[in-house]
């Protein structure tokens, strides 16, 4: 039977190397649950045209386990010359909260940027969300206290 | 809600196609960005013939035991071998070729790959087929893991089968007191001839029963 040992290399340089602007790939992906990023809009800029079109799957779980795929093809027109288009998302549905993700094939020796125009939303903005003031108005419920009074949402 | 750009540059810093699993969460292990350990299989060797199971072994970081991924699928081509491979989840395997050589590879940081296995899980066959008229003393015999399973006096004519395992060794042997006429004791591997002997009152050859392999054994005298 065929059978092959690996051969073990280190090496300096990944395969996949994915570097975000100001923070880390890896810190991004740790921030999703937290903060849930609804995308709008794709922008999709490489060193290959190819590269920029074709299907990309992009699957997310709910919280029963049922996983949801749907396909996202990019296409740049036919006459234009750059590599780079925008991609609307918005009907689509596309939520960045750890329990989704892309799937695509990168092709030899590309450079992809890919930037994501989203809408986040945090676990702290959900108060605000329903009532700008609520300590305030918990405060003023309760008739007491003035310890919020100053509250202010953003600094 | 705050707009919010998330901006990222990827770069595939090898001539292979990679396929990438990009934003999920820490546990998608699939997700192998940024690692650089890399484990390299090479395949060269490899026939795509009436191959029909893969298995490799892979464990965590600092596991002593091996898990096995094993899958039962026709294997017909490198992609195929390579999608199959990509159902265990883990990283991204890939291939590609460097000279004449051919590569599978898969970046991981956080698991360990061992030893690749692409064979056929059938059962093998052994047949025997006997026909000799002027080879007079002596016997064909047929031992499987040094066990006499068959022996069949000279002049020899039989045919049929015997069961064997992957694994199994078999030694195929004879011997004669008088052979007038051409002996010819023969054994083939599939369609492949693996022994021949002109039969000069004693032959005897031993080998190892391959997964999916059937097996003549083959004796006659020519005129």
């Amino acid at each position: 039977m065929p059978a092959f040992s690996p051969k073990i290399i280190n090496n300096t340089t990944p395969a996949v190397e994915i570097t975000g602007s100001n923070v880390t790939y890896g810190e991004i992906k740790r921030s999703l649950g937290d903060y849930v990023y609804y995308v709008n809009k794709i922008y999709l800029q490489s060193n290959l045209l190819n590269q920029i079109k074709g299907v990309t799957k992009y699957q997310i779980y709910d919280v029963n386990g049922r996983r949801n795929v749907q396909s996202l093809t990019p296409t740049p027109s036919p006459y234009q010359f750059q590599n780079a288009l925008y991609y609307d998302t918005k009907q689509k549905g596309v939520i960045l909260n750890g329990q989704s993700n892309f799937k695509f094939k990168l092709l030899p020796n590309a450079e992809l940027y890919i930037d994501f125009y989203t809408n986040r939303i945090a676990k702290r903005d959900a108060l605000d969300l329903l009532n700008p003031n609520n300590f305030k108005s918990l405060e003023s419920a309760m008739g007491i206290y003035t310890f919020f009074e100053d509250w202010q949402t953003q600094i | 809600m705050p707009d919010y750009e998330i901006s990222l540059n990827i770069y595939n810093n090898t001539n292979a196609v990679i396929d990438v699993s990009l934003m999920g969460n820490p546990a998608d292990l699939a997700d192998n960005a940024n690692a650089t350990r890399e484990f390299q299989w090479d395949i060269t060797s490899l026939v795509f013939s009436g191959l029909n199971t893969v298995s490799v072994q892979y464990r965590a970081n600092g596991q002593s035991t091996w898990r096995l991924y094993e899958v039962e699928a026709p294997v017909t081509s490198v992609q195929g071998l390579v999608m199959i491979l990509n159902g265990l989840g883990i990283g991204s395997f890939f291939t590609f070729t460097s000279g004449p050589n051919t590569y599978i590879s898969n970046y991981d940081d956080n698991y360990e790959f061992g030893v690749l296995n692409v064979y056929n899980n059938a059962a093998p066959q052994l047949i025997y087929n006997y026909n000799t008229s002027t080879v007079t003393g002596g016997s064909v015999d047929v031992d499987i893991n040094l066990v006499n399973v068959l022996s069949v006096p000279n002049p020899a004519l039989a045919s049929g089968g015997l069961t064997v395992s992957a694994g199994d060794t078999v030694t195929f042997y004879g011997s004669a007191t008088a052979a007038p006429n051409n002996f010819i004791a023969e054994i083939y591997e599939d369609a492949t001839l693996i022994f021949s002997s002109s039969f000069v009152l004693n032959f005897t050859h031993t080998f190892t029963v391959a997964a999916g392999k059937t097996y003549s054994l083959n004796c006659y005298d020519t005129p």
